[in-house]
């Protein structure tokens, strides 16, 4: 049988691990980051959710994958854009309140955000992988950092 | 009765009411459905009462088409045919599979599910299964694994409830039964050449019989039943061309087309969030009460509407950490065996058979740890160098040491414990009812067996549709997992690049003499019986208009005990 990931699942796991399909999308250890960085107020919105990421560069593969794909989308502010819209706490990527609002609420939100991509079937299939566009694009944002 | 038909000298002419053809699970149900009534049967079985060579050269075929089993080991020869390796998986088909369905070309069955229904309920009887329920649910809240946490309804759980192997062979089920009864006459090593028809092909006179040694006779019947496999009965058919050039029932060139199988691939993993994940529902197993069962993830029947796919079971197959694999083995020990043994009848108050082995393999293997002990210490004491490297070792490891000094009982006790070791991942497994495709076909070839006769050229063919129903079904469950948080899927089978060679079937063979009611679209109409021939009939998967993704015995099995019925009625 032809393997059609070109990514070995070994190696998928490790971004699994990285952008927390293994475990959750935001990893707790990651919180800690998030957390102590929060009163940094030069935090863009970017970095805070590369912060989510415990293992960036991993992401960054997934992301080079999409970005290969989605030529269109290797803009970080067009990233963002489709990264924060819709977002069901009413957020936009300029919106003030995005910044300051709670990592938790952050995190409530893109997680949410993901699970609705799913059953709404808005998802990619990167290498065989069937992964929410959302969380695709934040890789493609971690591959462009 | 059972008798060696080698011993019946050549020429004779063996009078009978009716004569089935194969002492499968077919041709063994139709027997019991007639022991002790008034009515002379003749069974005849190509093997006799166990494997041999000869006679399973007899179903040697040629593969023409995608790679199949070797016929002569998807069939089984001899008396109980291919129930002596059946895996006593029983499942009525759904509704949907009887409907014609607009996206399935040639689908739909003449009669619905309900038709078959009473049937099942004797079928389940005849394949020894012993309880009723068929419902997930009623399943789910006896058994000690959950189910997957699907969150949309777009995928369901599905139980199949397993004969247990002591219980399933038909052979030794009915043998006695079909010995006793008076008007039963199992013929052994007898093997159909040839079935002879009136001068306007309308009716069976006889059939013509050969056997291995050399010797031939006929039958005379007022009734057959041609019950031998979905690649031997159309071959049968086409072989019997003597009124009829193209074969008997082929006058629209229907006999052998639509081979049909349950297509089996891995065709994805699942990555799970929780590594403890509990996939243990969809392995074969037993509940705390003994039954066995196997759970699957299908698509819901509004799902398959949706999509316009093809029916598709998923099964789940874990693929555990490897620091944990030397623990997995453990599981299916002997020893851990013994212990479930001896806990289910101490749960029922029982004693088990072998008592006395279960409990010594219990003992030994709990006291294996003694040889990591202390040598003459007052009390049991572990060697010191032993807790040292203990001390020193990751999680993983732990558990590896667990295995090693401590036998299987003790991993397995962890395992129970913990619900299961750490998933590296699952492979998931599709099986597909395959769409009937009248280019997937049986032939008759230009190589001849010992008795002269045509071996068969299988040429399977899959469709577009059947790929298409595999890889949606995927992406279907990615979708689900993902949504409720439950894990990740990758598709591995691609889309653009053909089937692969690890491509299997189930080893069903289905649909090669397909019910209709219209004679041009069909070999038997839905009694059974062969289009514009009075008096023949076929029993088997091979009468399937669609093969649904369920195993087909019981099915089939539903399906000889109507046509029973039919004939006792039809024969007053």
């Amino acid at each position: 049988m032809r393997n059609a990931t070109g990514m070995s699942r070994r190696k998928f796991l490790l971004l699994g691990a990285g952008i927390g399909i293994g475990g959750p999308l935001l990893a707790p250890h990651s919180l800690t980051w998030v957390a102590s960085t929060w009163q940094d107020k030069g935090n863009t919105l970017q970095s805070r959710l590369l912060a989510l990421f415990h293992h960036q560069p991993s992401a960054r593969v997934i992301g080079n994958t999409y970005l290969q794909q989605f030529p269109q989308e290797a803009n970080i502010r067009v990233l963002l854009k489709h990264i924060v819209a819709d977002f069901s706490g009413g957020f936009s990527h300029s919106d003030d309140r995005l910044s300051s609002a709670a990592d938790r609420e952050l995190m409530g939100s893109l997680q949410r955000r993901i699970r609705r991509d799913f059953s709404e079937e808005k998802v990619v299939k990167l290498q065989g992988w069937i992964l929410s566009a959302t969380e695709a694009r934040l890789c493609a944002l971690a591959a462009l950092a | 009765m059972f008798i060696d038909a080698r011993r019946i000298a050549s020429n004779q002419t063996l009078e009978t009411d009716i004569c089935i053809i194969g002492a499968g699970a077919a041709g063994i149900t139709l027997a019991h459905e007639f022991a002790g009534k008034a009515v002379r049967v003749a069974v005849l079985e190509s093997g006799g009462l166990d494997f041999d060579a000869d006679t399973r050269d007899l179903s040697v075929g040629q593969d023409i088409g995608r790679p199949y089993f070797p016929l002569d080991v998807a069939q089984l020869r001899f008396f109980g045919g291919t129930t002596n390796h059946w895996g006593g998986l029983c499942r009525p088909f759904n509704a949907l599979d009887f409907e014609s369905r607009p996206w399935v070309p040639h689908s739909g069955w003449p009669f619905g599910k309900t038709e078959l229904d009473p049937y099942y309920e004797r079928a389940r009887v005849v394949c020894n299964l012993h309880s009723a329920e068929w419902s997930a649910d009623y399943w789910l809240r006896r058994d000690r694994f959950p189910a997957l946490p699907f969150v949309g309804n777009r995928l369901v759980t599905r139980i199949v409830p397993v004969v247990s192997s002591a219980e399933r062979r038909f052979a030794p089920n009915y043998r006695k039964e079909l010995e006793q009864a008076a008007n039963l006459s199992i013929y052994l090593y007898a093997n159909l050449t040839e079935l002879e028809t009136n001068e306007a092909g309308r009716t069976v006179t006889e059939a013509n019989v050969a056997c291995l040694t050399g010797n031939r006779f006929k039958v005379r019947a007022k009734q057959f039943i041609l019950a031998a496999s979905g690649i031997e009965n159309p071959r049968l058919l086409l072989l019997s061309k003597r009124r009829q050039p193209a074969g008997l029932g082929n006058q629209h060139d229907q006999v052998g087309r639509y081979f049909m199988e349950h297509p089996r691939l891995v065709t994805g993993i699942l990555l799970p969030t929780n590594p403890r994940t509990s996939v243990g529902l969809y392995s074969q197993h037993r509940t705390l009460r003994g039954e066995i069962l196997e759970g699957h993830v299908a698509l819901s029947e509004q799902t398959l509407r949706q999509e316009q796919i093809l029916d598709v079971q998923m099964d789940l197959d874990p693929i555990f950490d490897p620091a944990y694999m030397s623990c997995v083995d453990a599981l299916d020990s002997e020893n851990v065996t013994s212990l479930r043994t001896l806990l289910r009848a101490f749960r029922s108050r029982t004693i088990p058979n072998d008592f006395q082995r279960h409990l010594a393999n219990v003992l030994n293997d709990l006291s294996a740890w003694t040889d990591h002990a202390v040598t003459a210490a007052p009390i049991p004491l572990p060697k010191p160098e032993l807790i040292s490297e203990v001390w020193q070792a990751d999680p993983a490891e732990r558990v590896a040491f667990l295995c090693e000094w401590f036998g299987t009982i003790a991993p397995a006790a962890y395992e129970e414990i913990l619900e299961g070791f750490p998933l590296e991942h699952i492979n998931v497994t599709t099986r597909i009812e395959q769409a009937p495709n009248p280019d997937s076909r049986v032939t008759l070839g230009p190589e001849r067996d010992r008795l002269g006769l045509n071996r068969v050229q299988l040429n399977w063919q899959l469709t577009p549709l059947d790929q298409r129903s595999m890889i949606r079904a995927l992406e279907v469950l990615g979708m689900e997992t993902g949504s409720a948080g439950i894990g990740r899927v990758q598709i591995t089978l691609a889309e653009d690049d053909g089937w692969p060679e690890t491509l299997r079937g189930g080893w069903h063979l289905m649909g090669t003499t397909r019910m209709s009611d219209d004679p041009r679209k069909g070999v038997v109409d839905r009694n059974c019986q062969v289009h514009g021939i009075s008096n023949l009939f076929i029993a088997g998967s091979s009468v399937f208009p669609t093969a649904g993704s369920a195993p087909p015995t019981l099915t089939l099995v539903s399906l000889a005990i109507r046509l029973a019925d039919h004939l006792k009625e039809r024969m007053g």
